[in-house]
Formats: C-alpha cells, sequence, structure tokens
C-alpha cells in the first residue's frame, strides 16, 4: 500500500466517529468534538488517511457570508472497508487482554 | 471573563492561525486553510486557543516535512504545490542533504579547538606578520581589563605588543608604576618606524640603571642614546666609514666611561628570557590571542646597538695592542679579558642570535691577542685554553649555524613539506569554499538563467566543490598536526632558547606566504603565463596551418 499507517488510539477514534455515520461529510471541528483530540492530534492523521486514499475531501461553500469555506471528511468505499477490519481485530485484542488479564487476575 | 477579553481571545486565535496560513508551505496550503476556517466555527475562546495551538504543531510538521523534501532534492532544484521537484534543467546529483552535510562536516572539524587555533594562525601568517598580526584591537581590549585587575604583567604585555608609539608609552608606564620589577620593560620596547633605539625618555635610562645595577644592558642602551645625539650615521642623513664611526665615539668621553661600566658589569642580559617568560604567562591565561600576537614582540624585542658593542670591543683590543707594544702586559691582558668577557657573556643561550654571534665575534677577535699574549708572559697553560676556546668560538661562527632559514634536518624538512601542505590546502579550500557558495547562490537565485553548457558546469562545481572542500579541510588539519604539538610546546616552554628552536619551526609555515608574494614569485608567475600563452599561440597557428594545407589538399 506504499505509506504504513501506525494504528494508535487516536486513528482508531478518528475511524470510529467516521463510521458512525459513513455516507455523511464531517467537519474537522465535529471530529474533533466527537474524539475530544486537538486539531494538532486530528489534523495529521486526517492528512495521513487522505494519503492512503481511504479518506475523501471536499470543500463546501460557507454557509454564513463573510466566511471562508469549510473542509469535509468522509471514508472512501476502500476506507470504511479497511476501517472496519482494523476496528474489529482491535476490538479482539483488547478483549483477549481484558480475558487474559482476567484468567491470571 | 468579560465579554470583550473572550472576544480577544477568540480574535487573537483566529489571527495566530490565519497567520501561519500565509506562510504555510504550498505541498500542504489546503490543510492549514482547512485548520484555519473551522478556527472561525469556534464560538469558546478557550477551544479557539486550543485550535490555534494545535494548528502551530500541524505547521511545524508541515514546515519540517517540506523543509525535508526540499532537502532531498539537489541544490537549485524547488518543490511543486504537490510536493514533486520542479527543475528548470540540468541540476546536481547530489540531494541538498548531503551537500550540507559535506558543508557541516568540514564546517565542524574547523571549529574544533585545533582547527581554529590552524585557521587563525595561517590567517595570520597571510595578514603579514609586520602587519595585521599584531591584533590591536584585541590588544586594547586586553589592556582595559588589565587596568581594571591592575594586572600590572598583562598591561606591560599589550604594552610592549602595542604598535602605536604613545598607547605603548603609556601602558608601559603604568604597569612599571603598578610592578617596579617590571621597569626591564623600558629597555625590551621597540620604537617602531623610529630609526632612534632609544625612546626619548631620559628618565627610562635612569631607572633602568638604578633597577639592574649589575647588568650590562642599561649602560649599554644609555651609551646608544648618546651615541644617536653625536654619531649616528643615519642622523641628519651623514655617512660614516666604521673607522670613521669608532674615531668619534671614542673621542666621546661619556659614552667611553658608559661602555666601561658595561664591559665591567658582571651581567649582559637584555631581557629576552624575560619577555618570553611574561609573553608565554599571559598567552596562556589568554588563549585567543594570535600567535602572532605573542611572537612578533619577540622578534621586535630591542636589543643595545652591537655596532656600538663591536666598536667599544675593537677600541679595547686596539688599546691592548698599544700597551702590550708600550710593555704594559698586565694592563694589555686586563683590556683583552675585558672584551672577552662580555663576548662570553653576550653568547649566552637565552640571547638572541645576533647577540650570541656579536659576542662571539668579539671573543674571536680578543682571543688570539690573548693566546699570544699569555704566551709571551709564559703563561702556557692559560695560553692553551685560550686557543681552545678559539677553535670553540671559530666552529660556533660556522656559516650558515645563525639565521639560515633552510631546512638542513630530516624533522626540519617534513616540517617544511608539512607547511606547503598546509598553506596548499589552506588556500585550495578557501578557493573552493567560495566556488560552491557561489554556484549554489547561481542555481538557487537564478534556477533558470543559464545557458546548458553553463549551468552543466554549474551544477557539476555544485556536486564536487563540497566534497572537495571537506577534503582540503581533513588534509588541513592533519597536515597541521606537527604545528600543533610545536605549538603546544611553545606555551609549555619557559627556556628563550628553546622559544627561539620552536620558533624558527614554525617560521617554515610563515616563510610560505612570504615566497608567494614576494616580488620574484610575481616575476615568475608572469613569465609562466606568458610562456603558457606564447605556446598556446603557437599551437593554434600550426593547426590553423595544418589544416589549411589538408583542406587545399583535399580540393586538389
Amino acid at each position: 500500500m506504499g505509506l504504513r499507517l501506525r494504528l494508535s488510539k487516536q486513528t482508531l477514534a478518528i475511524l470510529n466517529a467516521l463510521l458512525a455515520r459513513p455516507a455523511q461529510w464531517h467537519h474537522g471541528y465535529a471530529i474533533s468534538k466527537t474524539t475530544g483530540m486537538a486539531s494538532g492530534t486530528l489534523y495529521p492523521i486526517l492528512m495521513r488517511l487522505e494519503k492512503l486514499g481511504w479518506l475523501e475531501t471536499r470543500w463546501e461553500e460557507a454557509r454564513v457570508a463573510g466566511r471562508p469555506p469549510r473542509h469535509q471528511y468522509r471514508l472512501t468505499p476502500n476506507g470504511r472497508e479497511w476501517a472496519m477490519e482494523e476496528l474489529r481485530a482491535a476490538r479482539e485484542t483488547k478483549f483477549a487482554k481484558v480475558a487474559a488479564r482476567e484468567a491470571h487476575g | 471573563m468579560s465579554t470583550e477579553s473572550t472576544s480577544l481571545l477568540l480574535q487573537a486565535s483566529r489571527w495566530l492561525v490565519w497567520k501561519l496560513v500565509q506562510v504555510w508551505p504550498a505541498d500542504s496550503a489546503r490543510w492549514g486553510q482547512a485548520l484555519a476556517a473551522e478556527a472561525e466555527e469556534i464560538q469558546h475562546p478557550f477551544d479557539g486557543v486550543r485550535w490555534a495551538l494545535g494548528g502551530v504543531m500541524v505547521f511545524s510538521r508541515a514546515l519540517g516535512s517540506h523543509l525535508l523534501s526540499w532537502l532531498m532534492l539537489p541544490v537549485g532544484v524547488g518543490l511543486k504545490q504537490n510536493g514533486g521537484p520542479l527543475t528548470t534543467g540540468p541540476a546536481p546529483r547530489l540531494p541538498r542533504i548531503v551537500t550540507v552535510a559535506l558543508l557541516a562536516g568540514a564546517a565542524v572539524l574547523l571549529s574544533i579547538p585545533m582547527g581554529r587555533e590552524a585557521l587563525v594562525t595561517v590567517r595570520a601568517t597571510w595578514g603579514g606578520y609586520m602587519d595585521v598580526s599584531t591584533d590591536e584591537w584585541g590588544l586594547d581590549k586586553l589592556a582595559a581589563k588589565a587596568q581594571r585587575e591592575n594586572d600590572a604583567r598583562t598591561l606591560a604585555f599589550a604594552a610592549l605588543a602595542t604598535r602605536d608609539a604613545t598607547r605603548s608609552t603609556n601602558r608601559l608606564e603604568r604597569a612599571v608604576g603598578m610592578d617596579p620589577s617590571l621597569t626591564w620593560t623600558y629597555a625590551a620596547r621597540t620604537m617602531w618606524g623610529n630609526p632612534n633605539w632609544m625612546d626619548p625618555h631620559p628618565e627610562w635610562l635612569e631607572e633602568l640603571q638604578t633597577a639592574d645595577p649589575d647588568n650590562a644592558v642599561p649602560y649599554l642602551r644609555a651609551a646608544d642614546a648618546l651615541a644617536w645625539q653625536c654619531c649616528d650615521p643615519l642622523r641628519g642623513g651623514r655617512s660614516y666609514t666604521e673607522n670613521d664611526l669608532q674615531d668619534r665615539l671614542a673621542a666621546n668621553a661619556e659614552w667611553m666611561k658608559l661602555m666601561d661600566r658595561a664591559f665591567r658589569a658582571p651581567r649582559y642580559d637584555s631581557y629576552i628570557q624575560k619577555h618570553w617568560e611574561l609573553n608565554r604567562e599571559v598567552w596562556n591565561r589568554n588563549p585567543q590571542l594570535s600567535l602572532f600576537t605573542v611572537l612578533y614582540p619577540m622578534w621586535a624585542h630591542n636589543i643595545p646597538k652591537l655596532l656600538h658593542v663591536r666598536t667599544y670591543a675593537k677600541i679595547l683590543i686596539a688599546e691592548a695592542q698599544k700597551e702590550r707594544a708600550a710593555g704594559h702586559l698586565d694592563r694589555a691582558t686586563e683590556l683583552l679579558v675585558e672584551a672577552n668577557t662580555l663576548g662570553t657573556r653576550m653568547a649566552q643561550p637565552n640571547s638572541a642570535d645576533i647577540e650570541r654571534m656579536v659576542g662571539l665575534n668579539i671573543s674571536k677577535l680578543a682571543l688570539p691577542e690573548l693566546a699570544s699574549l699569555y704566551q709571551t708572559t709564559g703563561r702556557a697553560a692559560e695560553s692553551q685554553a685560550t686557543s681552545q676556546r678559539l677553535v670553540v668560538v671559530s666552529a660556533d661562527l660556522k656559516p650558515g649555524r645563525y639565521f639560515d632559514s633552510r631546512p638542513n634536518t630530516p624533522e626540519q624538512r617534513a616540517l617544511k613539506r608539512d607547511a606547503w601542505i598546509v598553506q596548499g590546502s589552506a588556500a585550495l579550500g578557501a578557493i573552493l569554499a567560495g566556488v560552491a557558495l557561489v554556484s549554489f547562490l547561481l542555481l538557487e537565485l537564478w534556477p533558470s538563467r543559464w545557458k546548458l553548457a553553463g549551468r552543466r558546469a554549474i551544477c557539476r562545481t555544485a556536486d564536487w566543490a563540497p566534497a572537495l572542500f571537506l577534503l582540503a579541510s581533513v588534509t588541513f588539519l592533519l597536515a597541521f598536526q606537527p604545528y600543533e604539538r610545536l605549538l603546544t610546546g611553545l606555551r609549555a616552554t619557559s627556556s628563550a632558547a628553546d622559544f627561539r628552536l620552536i620558533d624558527r619551526a614554525v617560521w617554515s609555515l610563515v616563510s610560505i606566504p612570504i615566497a608567494v608574494l614576494s616580488p620574484s614569485s610575481g616575476v615568475a608567475g608572469w613569465t609562466l603565463l606568458i610562456a603558457f600563452l606564447s605556446l598556446l599561440l603557437v599551437f593554434v597557428v600550426v593547426r590553423s596551418v595544418y589544416r589549411s594545407r589538408r583542406a587545399a589538399a583535399t580540393a586538389a
């Protein structure tokens, strides 16, 4: 695929937020409010997702006159598939770790 | 928080983000704009500040990424908006990052202590050891600091190294006022550009004699001042033969009295040892002083006028011959011993080479007479000892033993070879650095200006010059190592005799710019150039004739 993406907790949280309404376009600030992430963390991940081809972007004309157009994001079809797979794998890993802790505990 | 300050905080956050957008790298500018557009939607002030600070982080990362992409491209190649290379013709092969690494490597090497010392030393040799190297500005600072701290010895050093006569005099008098044991510095000071060897400060002469009554040198200096008044050939454009001078000086009773006191004094010390100890002490406390700020005052250290010393010795010997002819053998012996004794004292290891040479010369004049006198008076053992001493003195006066700067030993020849490599690599390095800089500027500032052949030449230069500069820097430092050891030895030695040996070795470094910049080098250079151009002209003419004949033959 070219650029490898490290699946941090923050990346998974963003994927989760985008998958909540996969067909809908999301604004950056909205994703930030949903995930609780600062712009300094959010935007580098969005930039990397776009470079991988899993995120598509567009400019939306401003609803209020005098304001600049806003950037919107949503997962591509490939991106949705990949995101669902990764989130499932992450959940399974998390459950396995919890089970292992309970077994030892 | 009031509505006004809330509004100000939000406005400031938005202002910051939009400012970042103005300087955002082109390849990711739309992300900056996206971030800034979102900032307009934020109403809560702290959210706005947090958003703006996040924007600063994103901007820094974008800038770093842009810079890295730019560095991975060769010099003269820009970045397109999509991050790809923007070329306007042939480009160098090496990416900027390699070029920067090569230049940084050279810069690191030249900035280590040995590198800095090597650069300062070599620069000073090309600056002209008689002129620029004394570092007057640095000496002014040193003198000011010494006065504030009541450091008489450092002030005396600055006074002796300063070439401005007025400042030198003031500093010297202050230093001696603080520490009277520095009175000897009055004798050591050179009068820059002044044919009078003694400063017109008669009180200094008296102070010298009072401070060091057993030393011949203060009396010799007083005698020199007197001789300058009555008899110096340089004064008033007169010229004398040596015999004329001898007669004029011998007729001056005051001069004769001073010289007599000098020749009878128990010691001869022109203070070279003390001067070197002072210089070394200050140099070790102030390592930023250039080598030649420390060495040049030693080279210019003032000593008594040796012509006068030799003249008086000849007067004594002539007087001894008269006394011998008159049958006053004891008196004749006394006079010859007096002459020989001063000669021997002058020839000690810590004296300057010229002092030793003149001292030995005086002994060489007196000893044959003395040996003969001893023989006549039946003192065979003393006569034999005197003759043996004469053999030693004659051997010491062999031609080439003094002032011979040619490398005579394997070590000296190795140093001379290293000196050429040091100077050559320094000059080459300077040229390569300049050439590299010019080629970078031409490619970066005017990338599309050059015709194809010219651009290719500039690109090749940009590729090779940094690597060659690094190589020249490494060669420079390796070749300088023997000199670094010499300088370490120079700082460590307190003996003026050892100083002279090391100083003579360092001279091999100084002699190269002198040889290159000398008039004969200029003549040789022009001769070579004319010869080369003449050969080129002959070649072009012969080739044209040959071609035209061949063309004519083909046509026929």
